[in-house]
């Protein structure tokens, strides 16, 4: 049976995701931040058996996502689902728009919203990059978002979230063309602007409907798509 | 969520076992000598309400038939017999008790009371507990100074204790497979903790992490292996 990691299940996509991939009857590695807080994931691992393990790990803390893959030595995983991430320090329910507006730079927010988005998911690549190529389907899927497009910017503001997943953007391009020889899978994948804690209450979509689109197109993926932007209801999206 | 019982939880090994399980969202039953002063392992309580503290020490057989006594609903679904003792040193400590022409056959008997007899002793006292659970591991903390094929000199008490645990679980793992229950031994590798030094290498957040993913993967159809933290086998 294949094996799935992602990070930040606690809620949200990542939650949805372990779901639906343990109902699909997948081994999932649900990680995130505090499990021992996560109520909802919790409930869920107890009802599936031992298909889903829980994993404590925070993007911030790169030596922690060091001893995670210590831990997690030697267990192929199939496809490895950066998915933890942040918007700032308000979301948009909170009043997100009224941060990162110019002249108003937080650079504290910055450097949390760099390491979440960014630098979490490059080290959990590299940290577990022998666990996928030790896979069957070797994928490695990032959570970015439109938002990073530059052609799709006709917004502006939102400073540090674009710089992040734009920046996310070109590490997967990076590692797309870096991994092809191995035979490994890199995508940066836009969810769909989604009601979770995240998206807030005025979004577009329900989680679940983003998750199960994203799980097909990662399924459908080969090393054709590696290196493209890809959305989950199968669009090409502009970088 | 699954359940955990550690012995030795107040410091090294132990506090970090309960730590890393905590964190991860197991139910962490931890016991210590004197809880009233096991700070460290009091602090992660304060943060996680899984994580309960009993005073337990394993020398006091009696003790732990109350402990499972007093525990008896709960389904463990690993046991991890981490409390042990080094006895003298002849390094830091320049005690030469346990070293040829000096060895003192009391303490000798102390070290095999705790590192040898009293891991069988949790394992019998809680195995309704263990059988009840439902990933049925134990697991022991033994060392690579038990080795027998690689062995060096001195440390008789230490040495030969870790051996002798190791056998006995040898024979453990035998009489408990049918129950589908798993045991194994691992050698921690040289930590940095008290009893450790701090001459050691490695840090206690990177043995446990790979201690837990060994154990992750026991089954009771796997053979039963020396196994360093590393994965490596050690020979007996």
């Amino acid at each position: 049976m294949p094996t799935v990691l992602i990070t930040g299940a606690t809620r949200g996509f990542g939650f949805e995701l372990a779901s639906q991939y343990a109902a699909d009857g997948w081994r999932v590695l649900a990680c995130c931040r505090a499990p021992a807080h996560a109520a909802a994931l919790r409930k869920l691992a107890d009802a599936a058996a031992g298909a889903i393990t829980l994993h404590q790990v925070d993007m911030t803390d790169l030596v922690r996502i060091e001893g995670l893959a210590l831990e997690l030595q030697g267990q192929p995983v199939d496809v490895l689902i950066n998915n933890a991430g942040v918007i700032g320090k308000r979301n948009f329910d909170e009043g997100l728009l009224d941060d990162q507006m110019f002249g108003k730079s937080d650079f504290a927010e910055w450097e949390l919203v760099l390491k979440t988005n960014l630098l979490g998911p490059m080290k959990m690549a590299e940290a577990f990059i022998e666990n996928v190529a030790a896979s069957e389907q070797k994928k490695i899927i990032t959570l970015t978002s439109i938002v990073g497009s530059m052609s799709e910017n006709n917004f502006g503001g939102m400073y540090a979230y674009r710089a992040s997943k734009a920046a996310a953007n070109a590490i997967m391009k990076s590692m797309a063309i870096d991994l092809k020889q191995r035979g490994i899978i890199a995508i940066p994948l836009h969810p769909g602007f989604a009601k979770t804690n995240l998206g807030g209450q005025n979004a577009d979509i329900d989680p679940a409907v983003g998750a199960a689109g994203m799980r097909k197109v990662i399924a459908h993926a080969t090393l054709e798509h590696s290196g493209h932007f890809l959305a989950y209801d199968g669009r090409e999206l502009p970088w | 969520m699954p359940t955990v019982l550690i012995t030795g939880a107040s410091r090294g090994l132990g506090l970090e076992f309960a730590r890393q399980y905590a964190a991860d969202g197991w139910r962490v039953l931890a016991t210590a000598r004197t809880p009233a002063t096991a700070q460290s392992l009091t602090e992660i309580t304060e943060k996680s309400s899984t994580v309960h503290i009993y005073g337990l020490d394993v020398a006091d057989f009696a003790a732990i038939d109350r402990l499972a006594a007093e525990l008896g609903t709960e389904k463990i679904d690993l046991l991890i017999n981490n409390a042990g003792v080094f006895g003298p040193k002849i390094s830091e400590d320049k005690d030469k008790r346990q070293s040829l022409g000096h060895i003192d056959y009391d303490i000798w008997q102390q070290v095999l009371r705790t590192n040898t007899l009293a891991p069988l002793k949790m394992a019998e006292a809680f195995l309704p507990q263990i059988e009840a659970g439902g990933q049925k591991k134990i697991v022991t903390i033994s060392s690579v100074m038990g080795s027998i094929a690689d062995a060096a000199g001195g440390y008789y008490a230490y040495g030969s204790s870790k051996a002798a645990v190791n056998k006995a679980m040898a024979a453990l793992a035998k009489d408990v497979a049918p129950m589908g229950i798993s045991v194994a031994v691992f050698c921690p590798g040289w930590v940095k903790t008290d009893l450790g030094g701090s001459m050691a290498a490695l840090e206690p957040e990177e043995s446990i992490a790979a201690l837990k993913g060994l154990i992750a993967a026991l089954t009771p159809e796997k053979p039963f292996v020396f196994y360093r933290y590393n994965g490596d086998a050690l020979p007996w």
